[in-house]
Protein backbone atom coordinates (compact mmCIF):
# COMPACT_ATOMS: atom_id res chain seq x y z
CA UNK A 1 0.00 0.00 0.00
CA UNK A 2 2.78 2.39 0.95
CA UNK A 3 4.55 1.60 -2.29
CA UNK A 4 1.42 2.41 -4.27
CA UNK A 5 0.95 5.72 -2.45
CA UNK A 6 4.60 6.57 -2.98
CA UNK A 7 4.25 5.84 -6.70
CA UNK A 8 1.12 8.02 -6.90
CA UNK A 9 2.74 10.97 -5.13
CA UNK A 10 5.95 10.71 -7.18
CA UNK A 11 3.98 10.50 -10.45
CA UNK A 12 1.93 13.55 -9.43
CA UNK A 13 5.02 15.66 -8.79
CA UNK A 14 6.53 14.44 -12.04
CA UNK A 15 3.32 15.28 -13.93
CA UNK A 16 3.28 18.88 -12.68
CA UNK A 17 6.88 19.51 -13.65
CA UNK A 18 6.89 17.67 -16.97
CA UNK A 19 3.60 19.18 -18.21
CA UNK A 20 5.24 22.58 -17.60
CA UNK A 21 8.26 21.50 -19.65
CA UNK A 22 5.95 20.25 -22.39
CA UNK A 23 4.15 23.61 -22.44
CA UNK A 24 7.50 25.34 -22.98
CA UNK A 25 8.32 23.04 -25.89
CA UNK A 26 4.90 23.54 -27.48
CA UNK A 27 4.88 27.32 -27.29
CA UNK A 28 8.50 28.21 -28.02
CA UNK A 29 10.07 24.97 -29.34
CA UNK A 30 12.65 25.19 -26.53
CA UNK A 31 13.74 21.89 -24.97
CA UNK A 32 14.64 23.75 -21.82
CA UNK A 33 17.43 22.06 -19.88
CA UNK A 34 16.95 24.61 -17.10
CA UNK A 35 13.33 23.55 -16.45
CA UNK A 36 14.19 21.25 -13.54
CA UNK A 37 15.90 24.22 -11.87
CA UNK A 38 12.51 25.93 -11.55
CA UNK A 39 11.42 22.92 -9.46
CA UNK A 40 14.44 23.50 -7.23
CA UNK A 41 13.66 27.25 -7.09
CA UNK A 42 10.20 26.26 -5.80
CA UNK A 43 11.79 23.99 -3.18
CA UNK A 44 14.05 26.83 -1.98
CA UNK A 45 11.10 29.24 -1.87
CA UNK A 46 9.35 26.71 0.38
CA UNK A 47 12.49 26.44 2.57
CA UNK A 48 12.68 30.21 2.93
CA UNK A 49 8.96 30.38 3.74
CA UNK A 50 9.34 27.70 6.41
CA UNK A 51 12.39 29.40 7.92
CA UNK A 52 10.78 32.84 8.04
CA UNK A 53 7.22 31.97 9.00
CA UNK A 54 7.70 28.77 10.95
CA UNK A 55 4.69 27.33 9.13
CA UNK A 56 4.65 24.01 7.30
CA UNK A 57 6.03 24.20 3.72
CA UNK A 58 2.72 22.89 2.32
CA UNK A 59 1.37 26.40 2.90
CA UNK A 60 4.11 27.86 0.71
CA UNK A 61 2.60 26.41 -2.46
CA UNK A 62 1.46 29.79 -3.94
CA UNK A 63 4.82 31.38 -3.11
CA UNK A 64 6.78 28.47 -4.61
CA UNK A 65 4.63 28.60 -7.75
CA UNK A 66 5.24 32.34 -8.00
CA UNK A 67 9.01 31.88 -7.54
CA UNK A 68 9.15 29.16 -10.23
CA UNK A 69 7.00 31.30 -12.53
CA UNK A 70 9.17 34.38 -12.10
CA UNK A 71 12.36 32.34 -12.68
CA UNK A 72 10.90 30.95 -15.91
CA UNK A 73 9.61 34.36 -17.00
CA UNK A 74 13.04 35.93 -16.48
CA UNK A 75 14.64 33.04 -18.40
CA UNK A 76 12.35 33.77 -21.31
CA UNK A 77 12.73 37.55 -21.29
CA UNK A 78 16.51 37.58 -20.80
CA UNK A 79 17.56 34.54 -22.82
CA UNK A 80 14.97 32.98 -25.10
CA UNK A 81 13.08 36.03 -26.30
CA UNK A 82 16.24 37.65 -27.72
CA UNK A 83 17.07 34.28 -29.35
CA UNK A 84 13.61 33.77 -30.90
CA UNK A 85 13.82 32.34 -34.41
CA UNK A 86 17.27 30.81 -33.83
CA UNK A 87 17.92 27.12 -34.50
CA UNK A 88 16.86 24.42 -32.03
CA UNK A 89 20.54 23.64 -31.36
CA UNK A 90 21.25 27.27 -30.41
CA UNK A 91 18.26 27.33 -28.07
CA UNK A 92 19.28 24.03 -26.51
CA UNK A 93 22.84 25.22 -25.85
CA UNK A 94 21.49 28.48 -24.42
CA UNK A 95 19.25 26.49 -22.07
CA UNK A 96 22.25 24.41 -20.92
CA UNK A 97 24.13 27.63 -20.12
CA UNK A 98 21.05 28.94 -18.32
CA UNK A 99 20.92 25.73 -16.28
CA UNK A 100 24.47 26.40 -15.04
CA UNK A 101 23.65 30.04 -14.28
CA UNK A 102 20.52 29.19 -12.26
CA UNK A 103 22.37 26.47 -10.36
CA UNK A 104 25.17 28.93 -9.50
CA UNK A 105 22.58 31.49 -8.39
CA UNK A 106 20.97 28.81 -6.19
CA UNK A 107 24.40 27.99 -4.69
CA UNK A 108 24.83 31.66 -3.73
CA UNK A 109 21.29 31.77 -2.38
CA UNK A 110 21.88 28.61 -0.32
CA UNK A 111 25.09 30.15 1.11
CA UNK A 112 23.24 33.29 2.17
CA UNK A 113 20.28 31.41 3.63
CA UNK A 114 22.69 29.20 5.56
CA UNK A 115 24.73 32.09 6.96
CA UNK A 116 21.89 34.56 7.66
CA UNK A 117 19.17 32.19 8.87
CA UNK A 118 21.40 29.52 10.33
CA UNK A 119 19.58 26.60 8.67
CA UNK A 120 20.80 23.78 6.46
CA UNK A 121 20.24 24.88 2.87
CA UNK A 122 22.10 22.02 1.18
CA UNK A 123 20.75 18.49 1.25
CA UNK A 124 17.69 19.64 3.17
CA UNK A 125 14.46 17.68 3.62
CA UNK A 126 11.04 18.59 5.02
CA UNK A 127 9.36 16.49 7.67
CA UNK A 128 5.93 15.39 6.49
CA UNK A 129 2.70 15.43 8.51
CA UNK A 130 1.22 12.04 9.36
CA UNK A 131 -2.53 11.81 8.98
CA UNK A 132 -5.06 9.19 9.97
CA UNK A 133 -7.56 8.29 7.24
CA UNK A 134 -10.03 5.75 8.61
CA UNK A 135 -7.83 3.00 9.92
CA UNK A 136 -4.99 4.02 7.65
CA UNK A 137 -2.02 6.04 8.86
CA UNK A 138 -0.25 7.83 6.05
CA UNK A 139 1.97 10.74 5.14
CA UNK A 140 0.11 13.83 3.94
CA UNK A 141 2.22 13.88 0.77
CA UNK A 142 0.36 10.82 -0.51
CA UNK A 143 -2.87 12.86 -0.54
CA UNK A 144 -1.61 16.40 -1.04
CA UNK A 145 0.59 15.75 -4.08
CA UNK A 146 -2.05 14.02 -6.25
CA UNK A 147 -4.81 16.43 -5.19
CA UNK A 148 -2.64 19.49 -5.91
CA UNK A 149 -1.59 18.02 -9.26
CA UNK A 150 -5.17 17.26 -10.22
CA UNK A 151 -6.29 20.74 -9.20
CA UNK A 152 -3.47 22.57 -11.00
CA UNK A 153 -3.71 20.46 -14.16
CA UNK A 154 -7.50 20.95 -14.25
CA UNK A 155 -6.83 24.67 -13.87
CA UNK A 156 -4.37 24.49 -16.77
CA UNK A 157 -6.99 22.72 -18.89
CA UNK A 158 -9.54 25.40 -18.02
CA UNK A 159 -7.00 28.12 -18.79
CA UNK A 160 -6.08 26.66 -22.19
CA UNK A 161 -9.53 25.72 -23.43
CA UNK A 162 -12.01 28.00 -21.68
CA UNK A 163 -10.34 31.40 -21.48
CA UNK A 164 -9.30 34.09 -23.94
CA UNK A 165 -5.65 33.93 -22.90
CA UNK A 166 -5.78 30.13 -23.43
CA UNK A 167 -7.02 30.56 -27.00
CA UNK A 168 -4.19 33.05 -27.54
CA UNK A 169 -1.64 30.60 -26.10
CA UNK A 170 -2.83 27.78 -28.37
CA UNK A 171 -2.91 30.10 -31.37
CA UNK A 172 0.62 31.39 -30.76
CA UNK A 173 1.86 27.82 -30.26
CA UNK A 174 0.38 26.82 -33.62
CA UNK A 175 1.36 29.84 -35.71
CA UNK A 176 2.92 32.84 -33.97
CA UNK A 177 3.18 34.91 -37.12
CA UNK A 178 -0.50 34.56 -37.95
CA UNK A 179 -1.43 35.35 -34.35
CA UNK A 180 0.65 38.52 -34.60
CA UNK A 181 -1.02 39.68 -37.82
CA UNK A 182 -4.39 39.21 -36.12
CA UNK A 183 -3.39 41.60 -33.38
CA UNK A 184 -2.24 39.15 -30.70
CA UNK A 185 0.67 40.45 -28.64
CA UNK A 186 2.87 37.40 -29.16
CA UNK A 187 5.59 38.51 -26.73
CA UNK A 188 3.14 38.96 -23.89
CA UNK A 189 1.42 35.64 -24.64
CA UNK A 190 4.72 33.74 -24.71
CA UNK A 191 5.84 35.45 -21.50
CA UNK A 192 2.63 34.30 -19.85
CA UNK A 193 3.09 30.72 -21.15
CA UNK A 194 6.58 30.63 -19.66
CA UNK A 195 5.32 31.97 -16.36
CA UNK A 196 2.66 29.24 -16.23
CA UNK A 197 5.15 26.52 -17.09
CA UNK A 198 7.57 27.73 -14.40
CA UNK A 199 4.75 28.08 -11.86
CA UNK A 200 3.78 24.42 -12.35
CA UNK A 201 7.42 23.42 -11.81
CA UNK A 202 7.72 25.70 -8.75
CA UNK A 203 4.59 24.13 -7.23
CA UNK A 204 6.11 20.67 -7.79
CA UNK A 205 9.19 21.92 -5.92
CA UNK A 206 7.28 22.13 -2.62
CA UNK A 207 6.84 18.34 -2.63
CA UNK A 208 10.39 17.51 -3.64
CA UNK A 209 12.08 17.87 -0.19
CA UNK A 210 9.32 15.74 1.32
CA UNK A 211 10.72 12.82 -0.64
CA UNK A 212 14.32 13.59 -1.58
CA UNK A 213 17.10 15.66 -0.08
CA UNK A 214 17.40 18.87 -2.08
CA UNK A 215 20.53 20.84 -3.03
CA UNK A 216 21.12 23.62 -5.56
CA UNK A 217 22.11 21.07 -8.20
CA UNK A 218 19.18 18.69 -7.60
CA UNK A 219 17.74 19.83 -10.93
CA UNK A 220 20.28 17.71 -12.79
CA UNK A 221 18.89 14.56 -11.13
CA UNK A 222 15.26 15.29 -11.99
CA UNK A 223 15.86 16.63 -15.48
CA UNK A 224 16.42 13.25 -17.11
CA UNK A 225 13.16 11.89 -15.67
CA UNK A 226 11.25 14.97 -16.86
CA UNK A 227 12.59 14.54 -20.37
CA UNK A 228 11.78 10.82 -20.23
CA UNK A 229 8.13 11.71 -19.50
CA UNK A 230 7.98 14.41 -22.18
CA UNK A 231 9.61 12.24 -24.87
CA UNK A 232 7.56 9.14 -24.02
CA UNK A 233 4.40 11.26 -24.07
CA UNK A 234 5.32 12.70 -27.46
CA UNK A 235 7.00 16.09 -27.77
CA UNK A 236 4.30 18.70 -27.87
CA UNK A 237 1.47 16.69 -26.33
CA UNK A 238 0.26 17.73 -22.88
CA UNK A 239 -2.04 14.72 -22.51
CA UNK A 240 0.72 12.38 -23.66
CA UNK A 241 3.12 13.92 -21.14
CA UNK A 242 0.57 13.52 -18.36
CA UNK A 243 0.02 9.82 -19.09
CA UNK A 244 3.76 9.24 -19.58
CA UNK A 245 4.53 10.93 -16.24
CA UNK A 246 2.32 8.39 -14.49
CA UNK A 247 3.90 5.48 -16.39
CA UNK A 248 7.45 6.68 -15.70
CA UNK A 249 6.66 7.57 -12.07
CA UNK A 250 5.05 4.22 -11.28
CA UNK A 251 7.63 2.12 -13.10
CA UNK A 252 10.58 3.98 -11.60
CA UNK A 253 9.21 3.68 -8.06
CA UNK A 254 8.54 -0.06 -8.45
CA UNK A 255 11.91 -0.61 -10.08
CA UNK A 256 13.80 1.19 -7.32
CA UNK A 257 11.87 -0.84 -4.73
CA UNK A 258 12.64 -4.07 -6.57
CA UNK A 259 16.31 -3.23 -6.99
CA UNK A 260 16.78 -2.28 -3.36
CA UNK A 261 15.03 -5.53 -2.39
CA UNK A 262 17.62 -7.40 -4.44
CA UNK A 263 20.40 -5.47 -2.80
CA UNK A 264 21.22 -3.52 -5.99
CA UNK A 265 22.22 0.13 -5.54
CA UNK A 266 19.44 2.66 -6.19
CA UNK A 267 22.13 4.92 -7.66
CA UNK A 268 21.20 3.17 -10.91
CA UNK A 269 17.88 5.04 -10.83
CA UNK A 270 18.77 7.54 -13.64
CA UNK A 271 19.52 4.59 -15.89
CA UNK A 272 15.79 3.91 -16.07
CA UNK A 273 14.89 7.40 -17.37
CA UNK A 274 17.78 7.22 -19.81
CA UNK A 275 16.53 3.83 -21.11
CA UNK A 276 13.00 5.23 -21.56
CA UNK A 277 14.38 8.10 -23.68
CA UNK A 278 16.57 5.85 -25.84
CA UNK A 279 13.91 3.17 -26.35
CA UNK A 280 11.21 5.72 -27.19
CA UNK A 281 13.41 7.49 -29.69
CA UNK A 282 14.35 4.16 -31.28
CA UNK A 283 10.94 2.46 -31.35
CA UNK A 284 8.31 5.21 -31.29
CA UNK A 285 9.95 8.64 -31.79
CA UNK A 286 6.59 10.44 -31.67
CA UNK A 287 5.78 8.85 -28.30
CA UNK A 288 2.32 7.98 -27.02
CA UNK A 289 0.74 10.93 -28.83
CA UNK A 290 2.10 9.59 -32.12
CA UNK A 291 0.66 6.21 -31.32
CA UNK A 292 -2.82 7.64 -30.66
CA UNK A 293 -2.66 9.71 -33.84
CA UNK A 294 -1.68 6.62 -35.81
CA UNK A 295 -4.52 4.60 -34.28
CA UNK A 296 -7.01 7.34 -35.25
CA UNK A 297 -5.75 7.20 -38.82
CA UNK A 298 -5.64 3.41 -38.75
CA UNK A 299 -1.93 3.34 -39.59
CA UNK A 300 -0.41 1.86 -36.44
CA UNK A 301 3.16 0.61 -36.86
CA UNK A 302 3.14 -3.18 -37.28
CA UNK A 303 4.70 -3.80 -33.85
CA UNK A 304 1.72 -2.16 -32.14
CA UNK A 305 -1.05 -3.44 -34.38
CA UNK A 306 -3.67 -5.58 -32.68
CA UNK A 307 -3.88 -9.06 -34.13
CA UNK B 1 -4.73 56.41 -46.84
CA UNK B 2 -1.70 54.18 -47.61
CA UNK B 3 1.47 55.71 -48.95
CA UNK B 4 4.49 53.51 -49.61
CA UNK B 5 7.65 55.45 -50.38
CA UNK B 6 10.79 53.91 -51.83
CA UNK B 7 10.32 50.79 -49.73
CA UNK B 8 13.05 48.15 -49.62
CA UNK B 9 12.24 44.90 -47.85
CA UNK B 10 14.18 41.72 -47.15
CA UNK B 11 15.01 38.91 -44.80
CA UNK B 12 18.03 39.56 -42.60
CA UNK B 13 20.36 41.57 -44.79
CA UNK B 14 19.16 40.06 -48.08
CA UNK B 15 17.13 42.66 -49.97
CA UNK B 16 14.23 41.20 -51.96
CA UNK B 17 12.14 44.29 -52.75
CA UNK B 18 14.02 47.34 -54.00
CA UNK B 19 12.62 50.85 -53.56
CA UNK B 20 8.93 50.37 -54.41
CA UNK B 21 6.50 53.31 -54.15
CA UNK B 22 2.73 53.55 -54.54
CA UNK B 23 -0.30 55.10 -52.87
CA UNK B 24 -3.85 53.87 -52.33
CA UNK B 25 -7.06 55.62 -51.30
CA UNK B 26 -10.21 54.20 -49.65
CA UNK B 27 -12.60 52.25 -51.83
CA UNK B 28 -9.89 51.31 -54.33
CA UNK B 29 -8.39 47.93 -55.13
CA UNK B 30 -4.71 47.72 -56.02
CA UNK B 31 -3.61 44.46 -57.65
CA UNK B 32 0.02 43.51 -57.14
CA UNK B 33 0.97 41.12 -59.93
CA UNK B 34 4.15 39.66 -61.34
CA UNK B 35 6.02 36.43 -61.97
CA UNK B 36 6.87 33.96 -59.18
CA UNK B 37 9.62 35.21 -56.89
CA UNK B 38 9.19 38.84 -57.93
CA UNK B 39 8.76 39.99 -54.30
CA UNK B 40 4.97 40.53 -54.20
CA UNK B 41 4.43 38.72 -50.90
CA UNK B 42 7.60 40.21 -49.39
CA UNK B 43 6.34 43.70 -50.25
CA UNK B 44 3.12 43.02 -48.36
CA UNK B 45 5.00 41.55 -45.41
CA UNK B 46 7.25 44.61 -45.34
CA UNK B 47 4.27 46.96 -45.27
CA UNK B 48 2.71 44.99 -42.45
CA UNK B 49 5.94 44.55 -40.52
CA UNK B 50 6.51 40.80 -40.64
CA UNK B 51 9.60 41.18 -42.88
CA UNK B 52 12.52 43.57 -42.33
CA UNK B 53 12.20 47.02 -43.85
CA UNK B 54 15.67 47.93 -45.11
CA UNK B 55 14.81 51.37 -46.48
CA UNK B 56 11.97 53.78 -47.28
CA UNK B 57 8.79 54.26 -45.28
CA UNK B 58 5.14 53.32 -44.96
CA UNK B 59 2.58 56.04 -44.14
CA UNK B 60 -0.93 55.09 -43.02
CA UNK B 61 -3.54 57.78 -42.46
CA UNK B 62 -0.76 60.39 -42.41
CA UNK B 63 1.28 58.57 -39.77
CA UNK B 64 4.64 56.88 -40.27
CA UNK B 65 4.01 53.21 -39.39
CA UNK B 66 7.19 51.74 -40.86
CA UNK B 67 8.50 50.46 -37.51
CA UNK B 68 5.13 50.00 -35.79
CA UNK B 69 4.69 46.34 -34.66
CA UNK B 70 2.05 44.29 -36.52
CA UNK B 71 -0.32 43.90 -33.55
CA UNK B 72 -0.46 47.70 -33.22
CA UNK B 73 -1.07 48.10 -36.97
CA UNK B 74 -4.05 45.79 -36.57
CA UNK B 75 -5.51 48.07 -33.90
CA UNK B 76 -5.01 51.02 -36.28
CA UNK B 77 -7.28 49.42 -38.88
CA UNK B 78 -4.83 47.50 -41.06
CA UNK B 79 -5.52 43.84 -41.81
CA UNK B 80 -3.27 41.33 -43.52
CA UNK B 81 -4.12 37.86 -44.71
CA UNK B 82 -1.01 35.68 -45.22
CA UNK B 83 -0.57 33.50 -48.29
CA UNK B 84 -0.85 30.12 -46.57
CA UNK B 85 -2.34 28.97 -43.27
CA UNK B 86 -4.53 32.00 -42.69
CA UNK B 87 -6.46 30.18 -39.98
CA UNK B 88 -5.54 28.22 -36.86
CA UNK B 89 -6.19 24.63 -37.81
CA UNK B 90 -6.36 23.25 -34.28
CA UNK B 91 -8.87 25.86 -33.10
CA UNK B 92 -12.58 25.70 -33.86
CA UNK B 93 -14.20 28.20 -36.22
CA UNK B 94 -15.70 29.93 -33.18
CA UNK B 95 -12.30 30.12 -31.44
CA UNK B 96 -10.68 31.47 -34.61
CA UNK B 97 -13.26 34.26 -34.73
CA UNK B 98 -12.95 34.91 -31.00
CA UNK B 99 -9.20 35.23 -31.39
CA UNK B 100 -9.63 37.80 -34.14
CA UNK B 101 -11.66 40.09 -31.91
CA UNK B 102 -9.63 39.70 -28.74
CA UNK B 103 -7.94 43.06 -28.68
CA UNK B 104 -11.33 44.79 -28.92
CA UNK B 105 -13.22 45.85 -25.79
CA UNK B 106 -15.41 42.99 -24.52
CA UNK B 107 -18.68 44.87 -25.08
CA UNK B 108 -17.98 45.18 -28.82
CA UNK B 109 -17.05 41.54 -29.15
CA UNK B 110 -19.59 39.05 -30.35
CA UNK B 111 -21.81 41.58 -32.14
CA UNK B 112 -18.98 42.10 -34.59
CA UNK B 113 -18.75 38.35 -35.19
CA UNK B 114 -22.49 38.15 -35.82
CA UNK B 115 -22.22 41.03 -38.24
CA UNK B 116 -19.42 39.28 -40.12
CA UNK B 117 -21.35 36.00 -40.12
CA UNK B 118 -24.10 37.80 -42.06
CA UNK B 119 -21.49 38.42 -44.75
CA UNK B 120 -20.29 34.81 -44.61
CA UNK B 121 -23.44 32.78 -43.86
CA UNK B 122 -21.60 29.62 -44.95
CA UNK B 123 -19.68 29.74 -41.66
CA UNK B 124 -22.74 29.81 -39.40
CA UNK B 125 -23.20 26.05 -39.40
CA UNK B 126 -19.51 25.33 -38.92
CA UNK B 127 -18.84 27.15 -35.65
CA UNK B 128 -17.95 24.05 -33.59
CA UNK B 129 -15.72 22.44 -36.22
CA UNK B 130 -11.94 22.55 -36.12
CA UNK B 131 -10.58 24.65 -38.94
CA UNK B 132 -8.47 21.77 -40.24
CA UNK B 133 -11.68 19.93 -41.21
CA UNK B 134 -12.89 22.76 -43.49
CA UNK B 135 -12.54 22.85 -47.28
CA UNK B 136 -10.05 25.25 -48.88
CA UNK B 137 -12.80 27.73 -49.79
CA UNK B 138 -14.32 27.62 -46.31
CA UNK B 139 -10.90 28.22 -44.74
CA UNK B 140 -10.31 31.28 -46.89
CA UNK B 141 -13.79 32.59 -46.06
CA UNK B 142 -12.96 32.10 -42.38
CA UNK B 143 -9.60 33.83 -42.80
CA UNK B 144 -11.22 36.87 -44.43
CA UNK B 145 -14.02 36.86 -41.84
CA UNK B 146 -11.33 36.94 -39.13
CA UNK B 147 -9.76 39.98 -40.77
CA UNK B 148 -13.14 41.71 -41.14
CA UNK B 149 -14.18 41.25 -37.50
CA UNK B 150 -12.05 44.24 -36.56
CA UNK B 151 -13.66 46.42 -39.28
CA UNK B 152 -10.36 47.30 -40.94
CA UNK B 153 -10.01 50.19 -43.36
CA UNK B 154 -7.15 48.60 -45.26
CA UNK B 155 -7.23 44.92 -46.23
CA UNK B 156 -4.07 43.31 -47.63
CA UNK B 157 -4.56 39.86 -49.13
CA UNK B 158 -1.70 37.61 -50.17
CA UNK B 159 -2.88 35.23 -52.91
CA UNK B 160 -6.23 34.41 -51.28
CA UNK B 161 -7.29 32.22 -54.22
CA UNK B 162 -4.03 30.22 -54.43
CA UNK B 163 -5.43 26.88 -53.27
CA UNK B 164 -8.95 27.26 -54.65
CA UNK B 165 -10.71 25.77 -57.66
CA UNK B 166 -11.63 28.41 -60.33
CA UNK B 167 -15.29 28.57 -59.27
CA UNK B 168 -14.46 29.04 -55.57
CA UNK B 169 -11.75 31.57 -56.50
CA UNK B 170 -14.26 33.71 -58.46
CA UNK B 171 -16.77 33.51 -55.60
CA UNK B 172 -14.10 34.64 -53.14
CA UNK B 173 -13.02 37.57 -55.30
CA UNK B 174 -16.69 38.61 -55.69
CA UNK B 175 -16.97 38.53 -51.90
CA UNK B 176 -13.88 40.71 -51.53
CA UNK B 177 -15.35 43.28 -53.94
CA UNK B 178 -18.62 43.18 -52.02
CA UNK B 179 -16.73 43.92 -48.79
CA UNK B 180 -14.84 46.74 -50.48
CA UNK B 181 -18.10 48.41 -51.47
CA UNK B 182 -19.93 47.80 -48.19
CA UNK B 183 -17.11 49.02 -45.95
CA UNK B 184 -15.38 51.48 -48.27
CA UNK B 185 -12.21 49.43 -47.85
CA UNK B 186 -8.86 49.98 -49.48
CA UNK B 187 -7.69 46.59 -50.74
CA UNK B 188 -4.20 45.46 -51.73
CA UNK B 189 -4.57 42.18 -53.58
CA UNK B 190 -1.48 40.11 -54.36
CA UNK B 191 -2.48 37.54 -56.94
CA UNK B 192 -0.81 34.88 -59.04
CA UNK B 193 -3.91 34.80 -61.27
CA UNK B 194 -3.04 38.10 -62.92
CA UNK B 195 -6.01 38.18 -65.29
CA UNK B 196 -8.54 37.77 -62.48
CA UNK B 197 -6.78 40.37 -60.32
CA UNK B 198 -6.48 42.98 -63.08
CA UNK B 199 -10.11 42.56 -64.09
CA UNK B 200 -11.41 43.34 -60.60
CA UNK B 201 -8.91 45.99 -59.50
CA UNK B 202 -8.73 49.75 -60.15
CA UNK B 203 -4.97 50.07 -60.09
CA UNK B 204 -2.09 47.70 -60.69
CA UNK B 205 1.50 47.34 -59.59
CA UNK B 206 3.63 45.02 -61.72
CA UNK B 207 6.62 43.65 -59.82
CA UNK B 208 9.58 42.08 -61.59
CA UNK B 209 12.73 40.96 -59.72
CA UNK B 210 11.79 43.02 -56.68
CA UNK B 211 11.24 46.24 -58.63
CA UNK B 212 8.10 48.04 -59.75
CA UNK B 213 7.93 47.74 -63.56
CA UNK B 214 4.53 49.35 -63.90
CA UNK B 215 2.21 51.37 -61.69
CA UNK B 216 -1.07 52.66 -63.07
CA UNK B 217 -4.50 51.66 -64.24
CA UNK B 218 -5.27 47.93 -64.28
CA UNK B 219 -7.13 48.26 -67.57
CA UNK B 220 -4.08 49.78 -69.21
CA UNK B 221 -1.80 47.03 -67.98
CA UNK B 222 -4.23 44.42 -69.27
CA UNK B 223 -4.22 46.05 -72.68
CA UNK B 224 -0.46 46.60 -72.75
CA UNK B 225 0.61 43.72 -74.97
CA UNK B 226 4.29 43.99 -74.15
CA UNK B 227 4.08 43.93 -70.33
CA UNK B 228 1.05 41.63 -70.08
CA UNK B 229 2.55 39.02 -72.38
CA UNK B 230 6.14 39.26 -71.22
CA UNK B 231 5.63 39.21 -67.48
CA UNK B 232 2.16 37.92 -66.84
CA UNK B 233 1.74 35.35 -69.61
CA UNK B 234 -1.47 36.99 -70.81
CA UNK B 235 -1.96 36.62 -74.57
CA UNK B 236 -3.10 39.50 -76.75
CA UNK B 237 -6.33 37.74 -77.75
CA UNK B 238 -8.06 37.74 -74.40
Amino acid sequence: MNLLLEAISYSSVLALASVGLSLCIITTRVSNFAHADYVVVGAYAALLFKALSGLHPYLSLPLAALAGGVAALLSYLLVFEPLRGRSIVTLMIASMALDLIIRSALQLFADHVQSFLGIFARGFVFRDITVQLGGLKLELLAVAAPLTSLFLLALLYFLLFKTRIGIRMRAVAENAELAEVLGVNVERTLSFSWFVSGALAGAAGVFLPLRFSVSPDSGSFILLTLFAAVILGGLGSLTGTLVASCLVGFTETLLVYGLSGLGVSTALRPLFAFSVIILTLLLQPRGLAGLWAAERRGVLPWVWRRR
Amino acid sequence: MLLVENLSVGYGKMEVVHGVSFSLTRGKVLAVVGPNGSGKSTLLRGIFGTASVLGGRVMYDGRDVTRVPPHVKVSMGMAYLPQVRGVFEELTVRENLELALMSLPRDQGWERVEEVLELFPELKGLMGRRARTLSGGERQMLAIAMSMVRRPRLLMLDEPTATLAPKAASALVRKILELRSSYDLAVVLVEQNAKLALEVSDEALLMVSGEAKYLGSSGELLSNPHLAELYLGLSRTR
